[in-house]
């Protein structure tokens, strides 16, 4: 939240976890468990998993969706680094010395159209398809992705290839179709693969995963824009949504659009053509 | 002489009041024990199922005999809307596993059987087994467990219709306030809470010759009991059939707790469902639900929309949005008309039933079509199902309840819900035709941040009346119970404690008189101790009433709206001592005339109670009045306060604070937690000593529903846990140490009385 967000004070007590009671071993329940075999530090019952401490979960008194600790952990990435306006100027630059300018600009370019529509709508991106996990044949759980695969061969036989992305109002809904096939497509060759396994051998899963999205991540950028499927804001949605959101959208927006504008940039750094 | 004496009060006082009482009924029922209930179990047999060989026979025969003109388990004809429902019955995915069913079934003594909602198994494997079991001729029954007592009731009478009976006859329902069952029945469908209570009278579950656990994906409390116990049972009693019903998750783990029993599974009638995610985390959930469903509106085609979220208060605020926020759309951008109905446990009946109405129609012949938006905490998750449910809209958060046994506190927190759910969720989208799920987090948080499966019911509770319930059952040994997933040690230890505290076990972990008798109240043991004790207080009746209250939903309403009448009004019954007189106050104006005259629906309105509280707490009341009188608990009145003051303190010695000196707030006594009494309460002065029902965790903690008490009674009715041994140096002790000393002295001034009297006497 940085310094701009609210502060809560919170006082705790000396022992709010109340090591005393749990640290005092001669207590009845202490002694009668023990009486019973159960040893310190041992879960109860006659499994082996059993748990040794009750459920601890972490109080949550803000509206922060899902994921918000993930995101902040991903910050290092710069180019994910959205929220500098001017950091990204610096990127476009950087791109061109490393002769990688195209893919930044898309990049950015997308970034920018997200960060726009992501004020007054919301973007979501297609995922898996969720099935009846019985199969009737043999009677039995089905890895659910046998079902998918069926439909993935369908879908490639249609085989679009448009590759730049452009939002234009009008042709939305065919667009919305052929992108979200696209999706499935690619999307789905990864995560078949990758599901396989974390079934297989949970063990393995977790050293392949790390690699596998070291790997993912260059190629996930530029895939990026095609897999997008647009649920499509609509533009003047933004006028049904009166939040602060929305103003505050509007002036990042025409700050943003006078650093992206040339000619702003060059008086800006009073470069002179 | 004197010294005896005193000895001789000394032990007296080591038993509570409860104690006495509870042993003296127990004596009194073993001196004069009810009459008993003639319940054998008496059957129609006409020698219809003469030809049917006990667990051999197929789904043929069966239907053979469903297709009959006569009734085989009345002899009565069958109706025309028998042979209706039974051509929708034969429909069913379940149905065209009727053989591979039996098979297994006859096969082994415990199977595991999975089916996905819509498939019908709940109505239809239980008749399955009348017609392969027979229980009828054998004079036993089908048992089959339900998590909610709704389901229970609506499900019993589903198939009473499909098999052309009277519910309440061959098929019926026992809940916690009904037992709609005679002594004809062969099929009971009842909850998983009433099936263990009955193992508690009967260990072996004699009566029963198969026990279906249907949902037993659920894992509530009790069935997770009962798995534990039937496993036991199933090696006393190898006649005993058992079936594990479950939805398609978690099904192995079942499959492996009870010795790789075999498994069936039938598909349900579901569609594919498309999941959506969103790119990057939101900041605000409620925000982007609330975005997402106006988009769908705008944007999707027809289909009703279920946006789940956490709470009433969320729900009603957001409800409240979306309906503004549509008109507008339907102004500006020509969208369709929407209706937005909110749903939550504590909403009244009718208007959940509003749930179930149809769209609104379109505004004009050709204009766009009308939608259904459903505002839901997780009860559409499982519990109901509304058919034409296409879109599902889900921020992954749910309120869950939490047990510390650290802190004793059991609270609801909203946090994220598990993997298992949100497919759940998912799949209400897919009810009716194919649908769409939207999930307001990213597919890394969906496979990082959601555990697999949700936590049984079992990690997340106080086990004081579980305890309670095991030594029942008779399983002593509480270290190697069998459980499916055993809970935290020191949630155990907590719930032996407590209970020990509370002389429901003796120090050497046995069952007492009070603890047994307190089992017999479907209540928290530190409630149930509280009533029994409550006749040597001469006001049973009050705390009655005061049980009651606290073991339903809030009695007083609040709206946004009108906060501060409701509050003024909240004043009108508010008696000095605090909050539990106040509800007692509440309860006796409800049940006065003045009340009546006005109408209770209209009193109830007028002074800002909730109709339904008050009506479920007289409908509790009755019950638990019922067992007191079953187990010759006397009931009686006083008018005295201190009385019902001193008799709540019987009951919540462990659930004291005291005030802090010098600051602000309370410190609770033993686990030393900084509290602050909850705004809510009618407690004009802070006042040394209070007594409190319920511990709140927000990002302040406190206390709520909290009357005052006198130090002196606590001292004097629970020595054990005011032991100035078990307590730290510091505020607390040094003020006990100065109560106890005045206990005592003004014990000794009594003493030295009776001594100067008996003197004289003699």
């Amino acid at each position: 939240m940085g310094l701009a967000g609210t502060k809560i004070k919170q006082r705790f007590g000396n022992d709010p976890r109340n090591t005393k009671w749990s640290n005092d071993t001669s207590r009845f329940g202490h002694s009668y468990l023990e009486k019973l075999g159960w040893k310190p530090g041992k879960g109860l019952g006659l499994v082996e998993h059993a748990t040794t401490t009750h459920i601890k979960v972490s109080l949550k008194d803000d509206n922060v969706g899902l994921g918000a600790r993930l995101a902040k952990k991903q910050k290092k990435d710069d180019l994910e680094e959205g929220d500098s306006v001017h950091l990204d100027v610096f990127q476009r630059i950087l791109g061109r010395l490393n002769g990688k300018e195209d893919k930044i600009n898309n990049e950015l370019d997308r970034q920018r159209k997200e960060k726009i529509m992501g004020k007054l709508g919301i973007h979501f991106i297609k995922g898996e398809v969720l099935q009846s996990t019985w199969d009737k044949e043999s009677k039995s759980i089905t890895a659910s992705d046998s079902s998918k695969k069926s439909k993935k061969r369908k879908l490639e036989d249609d085989g679009d290839n448009d590759e730049d992305v452009k939002r234009s109002k009008k042709d939305k809904k065919s667009k919305k179709d052929k992108k979200e096939k696209k999706v499935t497509k690619e999307k789905k060759e990864k995560k078949d693969k990758k599901e396989k396994k974390v079934k297989k051998d949970k063990t393995e899963k977790k050293e392949k995963k790390e690699k596998k999205e070291k790997k993912e991540k260059k190629e996930k950028k530029s895939k990026k824009d095609k897999s997008e499927s647009d649920l499509q804001p609509v533009v003047t949605e933004h006028r049904a949504i009166s939040t602060r959101l929305a103003v505050r959208s509007r002036w990042i927006k025409q700050k943003r659009a006078s650093v992206m504008d040339e000619k702003a940039l060059n008086e800006i750094f009073m470069v002179t053509n | 002489m004197s010294e005896e004496r005193s000895l001789k009060k000394q032990k007296v006082s080591d038993e509570s009041t409860a104690e006495i009482v509870a042993e003296a009924a127990e004596e009194a029922l073993r001196l004069h024990p009810h009459p008993q209930v003639d319940d054998t179990l008496v059957h129609h047999d006409n020698g219809e199922f003469a030809k049917f060989k006990r667990h051999q026979t197929t789904a043929y025969d069966a239907e053979s005999l469903e297709n009959n003109t006569i009734n085989p388990f009345t002899g009565n004809e069958f109706s025309n809307q028998y042979f209706k429902i039974l051509k929708g019955r034969r429909d069913l995915p379940v149905h065209a596993q009727r053989n591979e069913f039996l098979k297994v079934f006859q096969s082994t003594q415990i199977m595991v059987f999975v089916g996905e909602t819509g498939s019908g198994k709940t109505t239809q494997i239980p008749q399955f087994v009348l017609f392969d079991d027979l229980p009828h001729l054998t004079g036993s029954q089908v048992a089959c467990t339900q998590p909610r007592r709704v389901a229970a009731m609506s499900v019993a009478a589903r198939v009473a219709d499909e098999l052309d009976v009277e519910l309440g006859q061959e098929v019926g329902y026992s809940i916690r306030f009904e037992n709609k069952t005679s002594n004809k029945t062969i099929l009971k469908y009842m909850t998983d809470g009433m099936l263990l209570r009955e193992a508690m009278e009967d260990h072996d579950l004699k009566r029963y010759s198969v026990i279906i656990l249907d949902e037993a994906h659920e894992r509530t409390l009790a069935t997770d009991i009962l798995m534990g116990l039937l496993k036991q049972v199933s090696i006393r009693r190898p006649d005993l059939k058992i079936i594990i019903m479950s939805a398609t998750l978690d099904a192995e783990k079942f499959q492996k707790y009870f010795n790789d029993a075999p498994l069936l599974a039938v598909p349900g009638r579901t569609h594919p469902v498309e999941i959506y995610y969103t790119p990057e985390f939101q900041r605000d959930y409620l925000d982007a639900a609330i975005r997402t469903v106006l988009q769908i509106h705008a944007t999707e085609d027809e289909g009703d929309i279920l946006l789940f979220l956490t709470g009433e208060e969320e729900i009603e605020d957001a409800c409240r949005k979306i309906s503004l926020e549509c008109d507008e759309l339907i102004r500006e951008q020509d969208c369709g008309p929407v209706d937005v109905y909110p749903l939550y446990g504590s909403l009244p009946p009718h208007q959940q039933q509003k749930i179930f109405n149809p769209a609104p129609q379109k505004l004009r012949p050709n204009g766009r079509p009308g939608r259904k938006i459903i505002i839901s905490t997780n009860i559409a998750e499982t519990s109901l199902t509304i058919d034409g449910i296409v879109y599902v809209v889900d921020p992954g958060f749910s309120k869950q309840k939490v047990y510390n046994p650290r802190i004793r506190v059991e609270s609801l927190l909203v946090s994220p819900i598990s993997k298992a759910s949100a497919q759940q969720r998912a799949g209400r989208a897919g009810r009716t035709r194919p649908g769409k799920c939207f999930r307001l987090y990213t597919e890394e948080a969906f496979k990082k941040e959601l555990i697999e499966q949700s936590y049984p019911e079992i990690l997340r509770s106080n086990l004081a009346s579980t305890v309670l319930e095991l030594k029942k059952l008779g399983i002593d040994d509480l270290v190697h119970f069998d459980f499916m997933d055993p809970p935290a040690p020191e949630t155990m230890m907590r719930a032996l404690e407590e209970l020990n505290y509370l002389q429901c076990l003796s120090d050497e972990g046995d069952l007492t008189a009070l603890g047994r008798l307190s089992s017999q109240f479907p209540l928290d043991p530190m409630l149930a101790v509280m009533l029994i004790g409550s006749p040597a207080f001469n006001c049973s009746e009050e705390i009655l009433s005061i049980v009651s209250l606290i073991s339903v939903p809030s009695v007083f309403v609040r709206p946004a709206s009108a906060r501060k009448r409701a509050d003024e009004c909240k004043m009108q019954f508010a008696h000095p001592d605090g909050d539990h007189v106040t509800l007692l106050n509440v309860y006796e104006q409800f049940q006065s005339d003045d009340a009546l005259q006005i109408g209770l629906h209209q009193w109830c309105r007028d002074n800002f109670l909730s109709y339904r509280s008050l009506t479920t707490a007289k409908s509790v009341r009755s019950q638990l009045r019922r067992i007191m009188e079953k187990f010759d608990l006397e009931l009686n009145s006083t008018s005295r306060e201190d009385d019902i003051r001193k008799a709540l303190a019987a009951g919540f010695f462990m659930q004291v604070a005291k005030k802090k000196s010098g600051s602000k707030g309370y410190l609770t006594i033993k686990d030393n937690q900084e509290v602050l009494i909850h705004p809510s309460t009618v407690l004009a002065k802070d006042p040394e000593w209070v007594i409190y029902n319920e511990f709140v965790l927000t990002s302040k903690n406190y206390i709520r529903t909290v009357t005052a008490v006198n130090p002196e009674w606590l001292v004097e009715l629970a020595p054990k846990y005011y032991n100035l041994e078990h307590f730290n140096k510091g505020d607390v002790k040094l003020s006990l140490e100065r109560v106890i000393d005045s206990v005592e002295t003004k014990k000794r001034v009594e003493d030295s009385k009776d001594k100067k009297k008996s003197k004289k006497k003699a």
